[in-house]
């Protein structure tokens, strides 16, 4: 398991105003505060949801050039995260820029003074470090083998409404070198950014007509970490949209298909791809999505939208969806626009942006979306077909990955895109913003990682490959010893 | 599920209406009688049922009207009937409140009656 933390913004501004108010001054002072984390657990990786700040009431701390708590204010911050089932996080500022070590006196106050109390939460102690520049690193502090041991974090996340900030770990999960092969790339947005966008676990969910493109787009950019969820397998009606698939492939995995290409196609040095034959409300795909950074929901059911849309608010995973919504009157191209939105805290979610329902959700729960007596009594507008072409396809993916671009690469003054819309009959592109009705569900469920889970998540096993769909992974050398033995040698029976 | 049906039932009970559970091929049902006071059939009483799939009532809404005797609000769709043990005929249709629930300041039975029973009788 690899460890890791995320908030949003404003948990972050709130300890970043708190810890750095005396160098934002010109005074060499450090400061400290408590905050309380809940445990959002994927299939490889948990991460640490820092949710709310517990800063010091007077006398509670003292600054004197570095800065040390009053046991009361230990014992209050505890007492808080044992109510609410959360864990205790102690926040520090140190000067210098960038990922912080740790001094002696740092240690013995995390492991000697503070990560045994916390074992009170039944959780590790999460210590967090903000640079003078504001820039966090952390680490968890647990017991392994009766020693209480420091579990350095891979990288920390900051969700904001505008943008994604992420904070790495140099040392542990190094940038990728400059090569020949990024060389546009690179100079298109700079090393420090491809640094960070490379270095992150993007999943797509769903590798239809637009999630293969999306595929594509995301290994091409050099991105190093790619997880690809999808139930279904390659059938003949989608060879006029599917961006991998020939008449041989019918009848195979979408992910093994889509694994196979972009692995060829990845110009990241060193793939790593992680392949979910399942649907997204299937506990494994489920798990294995909450180890992204970012997720592309490439699905059409409304099941698969209400899962991802839980993900992006309850364990601060940005989420970009889309869809193509085509009408034809009397055999003609009456209408199509597509629109890409990104879903997470600070954000209007899906269900209030209107692309899905909760009564959707359980008609599909009950197969009733698959029976076509019940789609027929669906009002024209509720009831968009499946008319679709790959360039309609393609134009959303791309709106989808430039979305993603816009918010990981966002300067403070750009402005937000919260949902994009194109009409094609108009040929006109418009930039949408909403919010969340006042009583979403989701506002509620921001950074709650593992203490809630969909009622309708189901528990499976992910199903074995077959020798048939391992074939075109077979190395060059088992290629050629098959074809070697299967030339007729003639010997006759 | 069996809590979903069971807060629905509670709530129903708390506004006055006498409830029975059973089984059905649409799920559990919670079953009421109920006084029509929209359309055609207004002021006769008939037997109300409601169901729905594991997903996390009020949050989720119930999706099935189990309705006996049978009505037809001409809407067509998934539609089936059926009959229980004690010979009386019911019909279950797919009648989920697509339009309006996620928009209910509260997601409740009373809102479900007030909103959209009311509107699916009107409609008979």
């Amino acid at each position: 398991m690899i460890h890791e933390v995320a908030m949003t913004a404003g948990v972050s501004e709130q300890a970043s105003a708190h810890l750095l108010q005396h160098y934002r001054k010109g005074a060499c002072q450090e400061d400290l505060c408590f905050a309380l984390w809940r445990w959002s657990t994927g299939r490889s990786r948990r991460t640490g949801l820092v949710y709310d700040v517990l800063l010091p009431e007077d006398g509670e701390r003292l600054l004197h050039g570095n800065a040390s708590f009053q046991p009361g204010y230990m014992s209050r911050a505890i007492r808080r995260a044992i109510d609410e089932q959360a864990g205790l996080a102690f926040m520090h500022s140190h000067p210098g820029e960038g990922w912080q070590g740790m001094s002696s006196d740092d240690i013995a106050a995390e492991r000697d003074v503070l990560a045994y109390p916390a074992g009170a939460t039944n959780r590790p102690l999460l210590g967090m470090t903000m640079g003078s520049d504001g820039y966090w690193s952390a680490r968890f502090w647990g017991k392994r083998s009766g020693e209480m041991a420091r579990n350095q974090c891979r990288k920390i996340r900051v969700i904001g409404p505008d943008n994604c900030k992420v904070y790495f770990d140099d040392q542990i999960e190094p940038p990728p070198e400059r090569r020949e092969v990024l060389r546009r790339t690179f100079d298109t947005w700079g090393s420090v950014a491809q640094g960070n966008i490379a270095r992150l676990r993007v999943g797509i969910v769903g590798l239809g007509s637009v999630g293969c493109i999306v595929a594509e787009a995301i290994a091409r950019i050099g991105i190093s970490k790619i997880t690809l969820i999808d139930p279904d397998c390659v059938e003949p009606h989608n060879l006029d949209r599917l961006l991998y698939a020939s008449e041989a492939d019918i009848g195979k995995r979408k992910v093994d298909l889509a694994e196979r290409k972009i692995r060829a196609h990845a110009t990241s040095d060193g793939i790593e791809i992680v392949a979910v034959p399942l649907s997204i409300h299937d506990r494994p795909a489920y798990q294995a999505a909450v180890d992204c950074d970012v997720l592309f929901s490439c699905v059409d059911r409304p099941v698969g939208r209400d899962m991802l849309n839980f993900i992006a608010y309850a364990h601060l995973i940005p989420v970009v969806d889309g869809g193509v919504a085509v009408q034809t009157q009397r055999d003609y191209l009456h209408s199509a626009h597509w629109r890409a939105h990104i879903v997470g805290p600070g954000r209007q979610c899906m269900r209030c942006n209107g692309q899905y329902n909760t009564s959707m959700v359980v008609t599909e729960l009950d197969g009733s979306l698959d029976d076509p007596s019940y789609i027929s009594t669906l009002p024209e507008e509720a009831y968009i077909g499946n008319q679709n072409v790959f360039p309609f396809s393609l134009s959303l993916a791309a709106m989808e990955v430039n979305m993603m671009l816009h918010y990981l690469l966002a300067l403070d003054w750009w402005p937000k895109l919260q949902q994009q819309d194109y009409q094609f009959t108009l040929g006109t592109i418009r930039n949408l913003q909403g919010e969340c009705r006042a009583n979403c569900e989701f506002r509620q469920r921001v950074a709650l990682g593992d203490l809630a889970t969909p009622r309708y998540v189901r528990d499976s096993k992910v199903p074995e490959r077959s020798p048939l769909e391992l074939e075109p992974r077979a190395g060059w050398w088992e290629s050629l010893l098959s074809k070697l033995f299967s030339r007729p040698t003639g010997l006759k029976g | 599920m069996q809590d979903d049906i069971e807060r629905m039932r509670h709530e129903l009970e708390c506004l006055g209406y006498p409830t029975v559970t059973r089984d059905s091929a649409q799920g559990k049902v919670v079953e009421f009688n109920y006084l029509v006071e929209t359309g055609r059939n207004s002021g006769k009483q008939f037997s109300i049922g409601i169901s729905m799939q594991e997903a996390g009532y009020p949050e989720y809404p119930p999706h099935w009207i189990h309705v006996s005797p049978p009505v037809n609000d001409g809407l067509g769709g998934s539609v089936q009937p059926y009959e229980t043990g004690d010979g009386r005929a019911w019909v279950a249709m797919s009648r989920p409140p697509s339009d309006l629930w996620d928009t209910l300041p509260t997601k409740s039975m009373q809102s479900y009656l007030d909103h959209h029973l009311r509107r699916f009788w009107s409609r008979v």
